[in-house]
């Protein structure tokens, strides 16, 4: 059946009451679980499955995966009110999200991740619906050279995220590299940095580094300044709950941005969301007329990597309906689980199970508009978390970030690595050395050493590889664009304020 | 009454509960999986339990402890732990033995438990991608001996068994095919089918949903059993390689010292399993080869498994730490 007509069905399906009513479970388990540092959308999914066994394919498919794009929408809330990423793909949104919190903007910030987050969705859809067959040609012909060409373009924008100093920004992006380097090695199963431990074998997971670095370490900065009675200002006023018209205005390319990047990334198998939210954030500094304001709270620095995470979903789920091939964690989880209803993901998953197909597109419309209804109201809820003194948040936000830290693999070792990261978050943060290029070299590290050791096995060790392949080297031309351009805008940056002191 | 009829009905009820089972389950059974839920041996520990209560063969609850992390680190180590212990018993795979030859941090090994029963063979297929430019196995064997390193095979990390198979069919006859790793399975796919690596070898359970979809071909099937799914499927022995690779097996092993009686009472249990009907269509549903080996059988199995691995991994220059 042609897209309209299965669209159509598709709604007929998800419109039921119980689909609809499926649809929310997954939505608000999706938040809630996105909200909670640690608890991923993986893990809850996992454990839902035995127990949606029970429901038939469509309505069981309907809200596992309310429950992984819901994640996307809960996971900035603690972002920015807490600086604790609540999803790996969160991480960005603490940069902008955070600091406009700090302003007093927390609503208004909130806010924009939710209309952003709502944005990038349902664009995120209407390209699945319309283009999934042809985008998953393309999402094929992304080998080991274009990933690495993808990192590489991802790496060049750390100079855009490095703030004033170019050099600090480098160090921490080495340092970001090292720590995704510890675990075993894929190609010869060699350990490295493990000293021994066996916790260490399989490396260090994401969410401990990012609420160590970003959320504890605040904390404990913040335990130096006691003067301060609470970490943030309460947004004020009805006017400062939700983001003004003229916010809005300023986000338009970011929301773009946020749907187009999250999207063609999302449909790399392998690339993950925070990937996506990184070449969001970055390109939205490149191109933007005040770049040396992000970092310091500005809207479009929020609505872009927010925007990407969602859309991330929308792509993501193209290998996997079309191709029957997971492009990560998550999708994983529900490649298996549709494998057990007896629905086979693949090019003919269309025409055998179009019930199941195009129910599931057709409650992503749905679900989304649920989000949005159901987290905007919340903003000024959960603005009203701030009103919580400084002495009791502290803990309490410790509190979270132990639980979170522990609930990743359930064992204490991983509260001794949080604790080891908050320290080193806190003395990088005195260095006044920026934590972002930190957390994108850990992000990137893995792919890129992966996908440049495989571009190498298939050249037997030659280089020019990345010459012959059209779209590796597209990639690159744009990583040296970048790096020119951040070059060319700050050298003309240091001239004009040369000359406005002269003149 | 005589101390005589005492002392004969004494001796005649210790002979009676002699002949009764000599140990039977007391306490709920803990049955531990190296994967989180959803995983290939979680899948199998849950579709075997779950005849086990229909059929009503244990009198104890029998429940899942998914114990993941460092591959089957994790899993093997708190075997371990629970030495003595009868009620905890694990399902193993290739991984473990892998693991344990490449690993320093992975000390434990199924051999050092109780080895228990193997259950299943996994059989493996060869494929390739529907457009490929190699479509004959003869085509792409010739040319890895002709010339080394042009054909390029995708798999997972060199614990695997496709990379085992892979360096014996190196050393045996000559095929030197370049091996790319991937780590996770949606890549892998992904690289066969936009032409980035030339052939896989896969389980034909993975296979058979990209074959219907008219994704890839199966030229071959690396064992000698008959696959239900690509019956038209021909063994590697028709195009020349005379050896016997590797297997994927699945068993079962108690924690270390339990008593034999223990070993026997799930032996047998897991023996019953197999013969019934439910489990026979799991089988076929799931495309794995059936191959019951007892407690002896299986330590010698995982003995020889151990051996060969070791010396494909060290023939192919990779470091063994054990």
């Amino acid at each position: 059946m042609d897209t309209f007509t299965g669209l159509m069905h598709g709604f007929a399906v998800a419109l039921t009451l119980k689909n609809v009513l499926f649809c929310f479970i997954g939505c608000l388990l999706g938040t809630v679980v996105g909200i909670l540092p640690g608890l991923g959308p993986a893990a809850t999914i996992a454990l839902l499955l035995p127990l949606s066994f029970n429901l038939d394919p469509a309505s069981g498919i309907i809200m596992l995966t309310g429950i992984y794009y819901g994640a996307k929408y809960g996971g900035s809330t603690t972002s920015i009110l807490l600086n604790m990423p609540g999803e790996s793909s969160s991480v960005v949104t603490c940069i902008d999200g955070y600091q406009m919190a700090k302003k007093g903007r927390a609503g208004a910030a909130l806010g924009i991740a939710a209309i952003a987050s709502f944005i990038a969705g349902t664009v995120g859809i209407v390209a699945l619906t319309l283009l999934a067959p042809q985008v998953a040609r393309v999402a094929l012909s992304f080998g080991p050279p274009e990933y690495c060409a993808l990192m590489v373009l991802g790496l060049s924008l750390a100079t855009v995220l490095s703030g004033p100093s170019l050099l600090k920004g480098a160090l921490a992006l080495l340092i970001g590299l090292t720590l995704a380097g510890v675990g075993t090695d894929l190609f010869t199963s060699t350990s490295r940095f493990t000293f021994g431990r066996p916790e260490l074998i399989a490396g260090l997971d994401f969410v401990i580094i990012a609420i160590g670095i970003f959320a504890l370490a605040e904390v404990f900065a913040n335990l130096e300044n006691r003067e301060t009675a609470q970490l943030l200002p309460i947004p004020r006023g009805f006017r400062n709950l939700l983001p003004s018209w003229a916010e809005l205005r300023q986000c338009r390319f970011a929301f773009l941005n946020g749907s187009v990047t999250g999207f063609v990334v999302g449909v790399l198998p392998g690339a993950g969301s925070a990937i996506a939210s990184f070449l969001a954030y970055g390109i939205e500094k490149a191109v933007s007329k005040h770049p040396e304001k992000f970092g310091t709270g500005v809207p479009e620095g929020l609505a872009a990597p927010e925007g990407a995470n969602n859309a991330d979903t929308g792509g993501a789920l193209i290998p996997l309906l079309t191709l029957g091939i997971p492009g990560g964690g998550t999708t994983a989880i529900l490649l298996t689980a549709l494998i057990v209803w007896g629905v086979r993901p693949g090019p003919l998953m269309m025409i055998e199970s179009p019930d199941v197909f195009w129910g599931l597109v057709a409650s992503m419309y749905l679900g989304n508009v649920m989000l949005l209804l159901l987290n905007l109201p919340l903003v000024p809820l959960f603005s009203q978390l701030l009103r919580v003194p400084g002495w009791l948040l502290g803990p309490i936000i410790f509190g979270l970030a132990t639980i979170g830290a522990y609930s990743v693999a359930f064992r204490t070792f991983d509260l001794w690595l949080l604790l080891g990261f908050s320290l080193l978050g806190f003395v990088l943060t005195k260095a006044r050395m920026p934590l972002a290029p930190l957390i994108l070299g850990f992000v990137l590290g893995d792919m890129l050493e992966r996908s440049l050791r495989q571009s190498l096995m298939m050249s037997d060790g030659s280089l020019w590889i990345f010459a012959e392949r059209g779209l590796t080297v597209t990639l690159l031309v744009l990583a040296v664009l970048v790096l020119a351009g951040s070059r060319l805008s700050s050298l003309k940056r240091s001239r004009a304020a040369a000359m406005t002191e002269a003149g | 009454m005589n101390i005589r009829a005492m002392a004969l009905g004494v001796l005649a009820t210790l002979m009676a509960t002699g002949a009764a089972w000599a140990w039977e389950p007391s306490e709920p059974i803990e049955v531990v999986v190296h994967n989180a839920p959803g995983g290939g041996n979680d899948i199998l520990a849950r579709a075997l339990l779950s005849i086990i209560e229909r059929e009503k063969m244990v009198p104890v609850r029998m429940q899942v402890a998914n114990r993941s992390g460092g591959g089957s680190t994790t899993a093997a180590a708190y075997m371990k732990e629970k030495a003595g212990n009868p009620h905890v018993i694990a399902v193993f795979s290739n991984l473990w033995t892998s693991s344990t030859l490449l690993q320093a941090e992975a000390t434990v090994a199924p051999a050092d438990l109780t080895p228990i029963a193997t259950l299943l063979f996994d059989p493996a297929v060869v494929v390739v991608a529907k457009d490929s430019p190699y479509q004959s196995l003869t085509e792409l064997l010739d040319k890895g001996k002709a010339e080394p390193g042009k054909i390029k095979m995708g798999g997972g990390s060199v614990s695997g068994r496709e990379y085992i198979m892979l360096q014996q069919l190196k050393s045996a006859a000559g095929i030197d095919w370049k091996y790319i790793s991937f780590p996770s399975g949606g890549e892998r796919v992904a690289a066969l089918l936009g032409g980035h690596v030339d052939v896989m070898i896969m389980e034909p359970a993975e296979a058979a949903e990209l074959v219907r979809g008219g994704q890839i071909r199966v030229l071959a099937k690396a064992g000698k059993e008959e696959i239900a799914e690509f019956p038209e499927a021909k063994p590697l022995s028709d195009f020349g390689i005379a050896i016997e690779l590797v297997s994927a097996a699945r068993g079962v092993a108690g924690t270390p010292d339990i008593p034999a009686e223990a070993v026997d009472y799930y032996a047998d249990l897991f023996k019953r399993v197999l013969e019934t009907q439910e489990w026979k269509d799991y089988a076929v549903k799931s495309m794995v080869t059936t191959n019951f080996m007892g407690p002896a059988d299986s330590k010698a199995f995982l003995a020889t498994l151990t051996d060969e691995m070791r010396q494909a991994l060290k023939s192919s220059g990779i470091e063994v730490v054990r």
